[in-house]
């Protein structure tokens, strides 16, 4: 039946009863706003996490655009230009390398581009513009660090470089500065005008420096597509077959960030999991509510249903009342979980291994509108059934109707007479549904706080620490310790001298050395040779080494004869346990031949052992520090201090008076990285614990309601009770009881289930992340259960007096 | 021309021992227009038979046709619908909706329809039960006779086949319940208006056409 007439009155008749239930309306919104709040801090921090993740990817691959093509010839880039599948796209022609110390370690890059390739690339000018006339140049700010120059537009800056056999040494102005970021690669970017370009390119085959590997002249193309996002390298395919393009020579590439977003299925199953729990635990709150509010109201449903409302209109009642409460908590709880979420993400930032430059508050509007959908659908689940029971109540029995009627026994043996305390048990169980999800809900509450914060107790400082630094200090040269912040020029200021001064510190047991060369690695059978980030260790590092190994078998006795060396495990290489590779160090003819011993796990604690910057393909190799030492000059990279176990501060003090001569040096203490790690972890459990609060709230909220409306819903009982003599005293005592009884419970729950969970799952973790270890801790439980306790013995007499201010006989009858 | 009739109507509570037998096959017929009043002690069943000619609870046997229709034979949402086009309720305790004021209580079966009241009409019963100047009252400010006459006119609003009153008079003070019981007796005979009225009062009882008395679920 279709009318659209009768909803007047049936809106009328929602609108009074919220108008009726102030204690009600204001428990069922502030159940809505806490779980709105939880939603929208979940989605936006999914959101937003995601979000770095797909920006720093974008960072790592260098672009923003979905498809590149890495070599193409001038007809070849008109061709792509032209395809109806490209709907935007960005040009920049490679000119060569640039020559000179300055760029060995960091190669520079000259290149045209036009506004749009640098906009993909990262590369917009922050201050000045790409350069247009023919002595102009745009660079990367710290490139002027690298030369001694000050930052500034206009400054002159020098280029060398060869193309075609040709010298080019010119000197051009700054037109344009921009800033690199954490996760761009550091290599130098030169941006020349188009003009003096086609100046220098002029006589270049570009076909030839394609073939030989040059690439002078030759464009690169930058692109976003048409068509679906979902299918890039189908596209990405037809159009490369499309635009008659040999895909071996023109490279087309479909930008990593967009492609299979493998890496993230992490987060996201995490996020689900987060918000599957957090709309389980908004899901029993709401429920309880309205379940606790239709039971109350059953008379009145079943005097509507005795007038005619049918079970669809009853249904409706209850329904618009769930949707005026979502319209005024749903839109608070945006808002303040949007604050949260944009408080705790810089602190989530740091717990993953994410740079807090990408802490973008993105303000999606998909954001809001998946949180307020998820919480309305929460919200109307919720409620379905409390509306599908006041719908069913049969007029009769609405009107003899009490909270106590779903017991299914039917007798009671035994004449241990009556004691409030037996009539405080039996109470609990009266509703027996109404007391389980509660309980579930308390439960589920206190359970997923005890876990975050067992989880977070449990961090190992010492098992973290381990993938920093291996000993009491670590020496080095400055720019060791700066991160990949700036470009890698390392100086090598750590001379043998001042590891002897470290050495004869009191205090000191031993000084390990670690020494780094950027070797040529050639192969046997392979073409070019790629780079070989060598690594020469102290005899001290040997045990870590071997407590690593994930393919073949370290020999101590092998390795140290000089003949062997060990691989990095996770570098792309091709190498593998036995093959022959040949180093050559610079300043060496020739080289020398090693076989290849064993592969190590490069990422936990060989990583201490090992350089800080990226490069392109090639392997690391480690060898025993005698094969550095032979060489005519060898590059100490760092040193670590182990301490004899006597007082570590004051053998800090003495390095820091050692290292005060040598400015160059800088050193980093285990307590500084401790420090560190302990900074980062609060920071976690802060995020952890505030939204765990936000559950627990949601459980103790549900069970003050609970508390509330059991009360209420029994003042006549009460009247009755006090009619044939029991006390006011007795009777407060009486609900007292059924709190205390109803928390003991909860604490049995608690210590089995929610220190079982907290064990099970921190256990689980631990296995998967070497930064933890199970530890058990007693704080939630003291933190949960006086607050409690505080709750039990506090409101239920609170709200007895609210419904006891009359006389006996008044009550009697104003419930009649 | 029958508007109500019962075909030997049984409900049994309980089971087995202690089976209360509340109806136990009772036949009776009213002809349109009259009013009669159902007397009996109490437990004789009669709060149970008006139920059942309410359709607010289904017999354990048994039928009862209201204006040719088999009330038991509708589903839950027909009979609902049906009752509040048909059947009109007067309750002893009044059985206001408290949150809505006099009006809306009395044209609330036919908002629950969806069809807009007979203004005229309402106002003419407002006006007979002398309710004109309680139009907005909030029913717990109204006195108990005041609210029974609200829950007459609600009862009448809807222009019902029949009206069931259980106890009309229970709650109030033999002055009022005087006037309640005349009031019924005027809309009876000026809009021939059917009326089952129960009761355990016969001086009320003997306001009515005809007196049915029931004992033990039988009618006697």
């Amino acid at each position: 039946m279709i009318n659209v007439a009768n909803k007047r009155i049936i809106r009328t008749l929602a609108f009074r009863q919220i108008k009726a239930g102030e204690t009600r309306n204001l428990f069922a919104i502030a159940a809505i706003v806490l779980t709105s709040v939880l939603i929208t801090a979940v989605v936006t921090l999914g959101f937003n996490l995601m979000d770095a993740n797909m920006q720093m990817m974008m960072k790592q691959s260098g672009q923003t655009a979905e498809v590149s093509f890495q070599y193409l010839a001038e007809d070849e880039a008109a061709r792509i230009a032209a395809h109806p599948l490209v709907k935007e796209y960005g040009i920049s022609k490679y000119i060569g390398f640039a020559s000179g110390d300055e760029w060995s370690q960091t190669p520079l890059e000259i290149r045209t581009a036009d506004a749009k390739h640098a906009e993909f690339t990262f590369s917009t000018p922050t201050a000045g513009r790409l350069p247009e006339a023919e002595n102009e140049v745009a660079i990367k700010s710290w490139m002027l660090d690298a030369l001694g120059l000050p930052r500034e537009i206009g400054a002159a800056f020098p280029l060398s470089f060869m193309i075609g056999g040709t010298q080019h040494n010119l000197s051009l102005t700054v037109c344009g500065i921009w800033e690199d970021d954490y996760y761009i690669h550091p290599y130098g970017t030169a941006y020349i005008s188009g003009t003096l370009a086609d100046k220098l390119l002029a006589g270049t085959d570009i076909e030839e420096s394609r073939h030989n590997g040059t690439y002078s002249g030759v464009i690169q193309l930058a692109a976003n597509l048409n068509g679906r996002q979902g299918d890039l390298q189908g596209n990405l395919d037809k159009l490369t077959l499309e635009a008659g393009l040999d895909a071996e020579l023109t490279a087309p590439r479909v930008n990593y960030a967009y492609a299979s977003s493998a890496s993230d299925t992490g987060t996201i199953a995490a996020i689900v999991l987060i918000l599957v729990i957090v709309l389980i635990s908004g899901y029993l709150l709401i429920y309880n509510i309205f379940y606790i509010s239709v039971a109350m109201d059953i008379k009145h449903y079943g005097l509507l249903k005795t007038i005619g409302t049918t079970r669809a209109q009853i249904k409706r009642i209850v329904n618009i009342q769930a949707f005026i409460f979502c319209l005024i908590g749903i839109p608070i709880g945006l808002l303040l979980g949007y604050l949260l979420a944009v408080l705790l993400f810089p602190l989530m930032l740091a717990a993953t291994t994410l740079d807090a430059s990408l802490s973008t508050s993105a303000t999606n509007p998909l954001i809001f509108l998946a949180a307020a959908l998820l919480a309305l659908i929460t919200v109307f689940i919720s409620c379905n059934h409390p509306a599908r029971i006041a719908g069913r109540i049969s007029p009769v029995e609405a009107t003899r109707y009490t909270a106590a009627s779903t017991q299914k026994r039917t007798t009671k043996s035994g004449y241990n007479g009556a004691s409030v305390a037996r009539m405080a048990y039996a109470n609990l169980f009266r509703n027996r549904k109404k007391t389980i999800i509660t309980l579930a809900s308390v439960s589920f509450g206190l359970i997923l706080f005890n876990v975050v914060f067992t989880f977070t107790n449990s961090f190992d400082v010492d098992k973290t620490v381990a993938g920093f630094i291996q000993g009491d200090f670590l020496i080095a040269d400055g720019s060791y310790f700066s991160g990949g912040n700036s470009y890698y020029s390392p100086t090598y200021t750590l001379t043998e001298e001042a590891i002897e001064k470290l050495a004869g510190l009191d205090g000191a047991a031993h000084v390990a050395e670690v020494y780094h060369e950027v070797a040529e690695g050639q192969t046997a059978g392979a073409g070019t040779p790629v780079p070989a980030l060598t690594y020469g260790l102290d005899e001290h590092w040997l045990d870590i080494l071997e407590g690593n190994v994930v393919a073949g078998v370290f020999d101590r006795g092998k390795f140290l004869s000089g003949e062997y060396i060990v691989i990095g495990a996770d570098m792309q290489n091709s190498l593998s346990v036995g093959d022959t590779v040949n180093l050559n160090f610079k300043g060496e003819s020739g080289g020398k031949q090693y076989e290849v011993m064993a592969k190590v796990d490069y990422s936990g604690a060989v990583n201490v052992l090992s350089a800080k910057y990226i490069t392109g393909a090639g392997f690391s190799a480690y060898l025993p520090e005698t094969e550095f030492t032979a060489l005519p000059k060898a590059n100490i990279m760092s040193a670590t201090v182990i301490a004899d176990g006597g007082n570590a501060a004051w053998l800090g003090e003495n390095i820091k008076a050692v290292l005060a001569g040598i400015p160059e040096l800088d050193f980093r203490s285990r307590t500084d990285y401790e420090a560190e790690m302990e900074n980062s972890n609060r920071q976690i459990a802060f995020v952890g614990v505030a939204l765990c609060v936000i559950i627990l709230l949601i459980g103790v909220l549900n069970f003050v309601n609970t508390v509330i409306t059991n009360i209420l819903s029994r003042k006549y009982e009460f009247a009755m009770l006090q009619a044939i003599g029991m006390t006011a005293r007795q009777s407060k005592n009486m609900l007292v009881l059924e709190c205390v009884y109803f928390e003991l419970i909860a604490a049995a729950i608690f210590i089995s289930v929610g220190y079982g969970a907290s064990f099970g799952i921190v256990r689980l973790l631990a296995e998967n992340t070497a930064a933890y270890t199970y530890e058990f801790t007693a704080l939630p439980f003291l933190f949960c259960f006086p607050l409690l306790g505080l709750i039990a013995f506090a409101l239920p007499r609170q709200i007895y007096r609210g419904i006891s201010k009359n006389s006996v006989v008044e009550r009697l009858r104003e419930i009649e | 021309m029958e508007i109500l009739k019962t075909l030997d109507l049984v409900k049994h509570y309980g089971a087995g021992d202690n089976a209360v037998r509340a109806l136990d096959g009772v036949n009776i017929s009213v002809q349109s227009g009259e009013f009669v009043a159902v007397v009996g002690t109490s437990g004789s069943g009669k709060s149970t038979l008006l139920h059942m000619l309410g359709g607010l609870d289904r017999p354990t046997r048994g039928k009862v046709f209201v204006a040719d229709n088999d009330l038991f034979s509708m589903n839950d949402d027909a009979l609902t619908i049906f009752r509040r086009r048909k059947i009109g309720f007067v309750f002893q305790s009044y059985n206001l909706v408290p949150i809505l004021n006099v009006y809306e209580n009395i044209v609330l079966p036919a908002g629950l329809d969806g069809g807009a009241a007979d203004a005229e009409y309402i106002s003419s019963i407002i006006e007979a039960l002398g309710l004109a100047d309680k139009k907005n009252s909030l029913p717990n400010n109204l006195s108990g006779g005041q609210q029974q006459r609200v829950a007459i006119a609600r009862a009448l609003s809807a222009k019902p086949a029949i009206i069931l009153a259980d106890e009309p008079t229970g709650n109030l003070d033999t002055k009022t319940s005087g006037e309640v019981v005349l009031l019924l007796k005027m809309m009876n005979e000026r809009l021939k208006q059917t009326v089952v009225m129960i009761t355990h009062n016969e001086e009320i009882a003997q306001t009515a056409d005809r007196i049915i008395r029931i004992e033990d679920g039988k009618v006697v």
